[in-house]
């Protein structure tokens, strides 16, 4: 445990993938801006959507994602009963 | 490897063989006719070309008619089939080349492709899956959420180990790392091995018609159309949202439509066959929904409900008990409206109108089609296939289980759509002639 020895050894003959790089660093903008979002408390998809600019299909997936890796979670759904409300987990200490 | 050493009653070098059988595919059939093989003492091989067997049914919620939990049944089967001394399993392995040997039996050539990860070291603890940065589909989930690029495929997968998705990695280094086990190793590579076997199982499944061909609904456009797969891991425990919810916004669905026959019984797109499992998936996802949506409305567009089956008919009156609506229709497209509800245009066969109705969500029961890359494996012998190349039985009737090779059997759905109980059978059936055929051998 604790080495990065044969990382390098394959880094020596084989790149990061430009895409996934580029991915990476979309994935984690979109998080950031939902994170932003749910920093102002309890929210819906459609709510952080219009808050982030981001497309609401965009957001279902990142958010969800951010939830099944333990970052969101769901309290209820909202007074209409139509979309879950949303809110970040607290980190472990 | 270690080989059988037995002499033949017939003069053949047994010392040669590495498996009495080799079981090409790790879904339920081959998991099946392995275990039915296995247990009368013949030495078996799983290939299996994914990172974990169970195949498609250990991904399902429930299974119909009974409505039993799909990973309840699944799962005790793919640990005995993994626990049982007489079966090894290859994973993330491809069958290359089957050759007939002289002597009657079959060079085979595989090629083991690398996880980056020591198979007899992991864990499966995830600790290297918390690390890492990259976040991609997860196709296991049909793409509805993300994985990382180091997974294991889901919390049921047998074998439990973890795997790098190479194409996906940035090689940052954090998995070999954190791992406690030092199971991660990124100089590893793919091997091609060569065995010999006596007999070959065919259970190499189907696959799922892509709705993209048929433009008109709107499926990959639209984000409220999905596939009624995709709705299968949104119904099962371990789905990719907290609840049913629609893919573009979130919302919790109350009135969804399901369209039979997408892909299956339709000559313009190749499939002039019915897929068999259609109506009934349809129908067991409908109450499944209803128990998770109690307030939803759900409505089915079929050309025939065909329930055939066992307690089938039952099932199919239970849902309209239910509350499920069924129409007799032909959907002549999809179209979104601005707020994410699908307007659907079909003819009404009851009534002979053209009519529209709209809905918040769209399911798309999309059909069986063949398998035929195995075909490609056989060198200097032809498999040969059906008008919709699935692979020929020999008789269906008498002999369903028997290819037009020698000594080569086929089990589930590589002949033809077919439900799990059927499955189940043919693999038995599979496993009945591969046995009387070894012992002719011997």
């Amino acid at each position: 445990m604790g080495t990065t020895k044969t990382t390098k050894i394959l880094r020596e003959t084989r790149k990061p993938p430009e895409k996934a790089l580029e991915n990476r660093k979309l994935f984690t903008e979109r998080q950031k801006l939902i994170t932003n979002s749910l920093a102002n408390g309890l929210q819906s998809i459609p709510d952080i959507a219009k808050e982030s600019g981001l497309e609401p299909e965009v957001v279902t997936y990142v958010m969800m994602s951010m939830r099944k890796y333990g970052e969101v979670t769901e309290i209820g759904p909202d007074e209409m009963n139509e979309y879950f409300l949303y809110q970040l987990k607290p980190k472990n200490p | 490897m270690k080989k059988i050493v037995e002499q033949n009653q017939a003069g053949m070098d047994e010392s040669l063989i590495d498996y009495d059988v080799l079981v090409i595919g790790g879904g339920i059939a081959g998991d099946e006719a392995a275990l039915k093989l296995a247990d009368v003492g013949y030495k078996i091989l799983i290939v299996e070309k994914d990172l974990s067997i169970g195949g498609r049914m250990i991904l399902l919620s429930k299974v119909f008619p009974t409505l039993d939990c799909s990973a309840c049944i699944t799962t005790p089967k793919v640990s005995e089939t993994a626990r049982h001394r007489n079966i090894s399993i290859f994973t993330k392995t491809e069958v290359k080349s089957i050759t007939r040997r002289q002597d009657n039996f079959f060079d085979i050539t595989i090629l083991k492709r690398t996880r980056y990860v020591l198979e007899t070291l992991c864990t499966g603890c995830k600790e290297c899956e918390d690390v890492c940065p990259i976040l991609i589909p997860d196709e296991y989930q049909y793409n509805q959420v993300a994985r990382k690029a180091v997974f294991i495929p889901f919390s049921i997968a047998q074998p439990r180990i973890a795997n790098i998705d190479i194409d996906n990695c940035i090689l940052c280094g954090l998995c070999e790392k954190k791992c406690p086990s030092d199971a991660i190793d990124f100089t590893l590579v793919d091997t091609y091995e060569h065995l010999v076997v006596k007999s070959v199982v065919l259970a190499t499944g189907f696959r799922l018609f892509n709705p993209t061909v048929l433009s008109r609904y709107g499926y990959g456009r639209y984000k409220n159309v999905m596939t009624a797969m995709e709705m299968e891991r949104q119904l099962a425990p371990t789905r990719p949202y907290n609840s049913v919810l629609r893919p573009k916004d979130g919302k919790m669905p109350d009135n969804i439509a399901y369209l039979l026959c997408v892909g299956s019984r339709d000559q313009t797109v190749g499939n002039p066959i019915c897929s068999q499992i259609c109506c009934m998936y349809s129908t067991k996802q409908a109450q499944l929904l209803l128990g998770a949506l109690p307030m939803a409305d759900v409505t089915v567009y079929y050309l025939h409900v065909r329930a055939f089956g066992k307690g089938f008919c039952e099932f199919y009156n239970q849902a309209l008990s239910m509350g499920v609506n069924y129409i007799k229709a032909k959907v002549a497209s999809v179209r979104e409206k601005e707020n994410g509800n699908l307007i659907l245009r079909y003819e009404d066969f009851s009534t002979g109108q053209v009519e529209e109705q709209e809905h918040d969500l769209v399911v798309l029961a999309t059909g069986i089609l063949a398998n035929a890359e195995i075909e490609s494996v056989f060198k200097g012998e032809k498999l040969e296939l059906d008008p919709y190349e699935f692979v020929r039985q020999k008789d269906m009737l008498t002999n369903p289980a028997i290819t037009s090779i020698s000594g080569v059997f086929a089990a589930g759905t590589v002949t033809g759509p077919m439900d799990i109980p059927d499955t189940i059978l043919s693999a038995g059936a599979a496993a009945a002639e591969a046995t009387a055929y070894l012992k002719k051998l011997s």
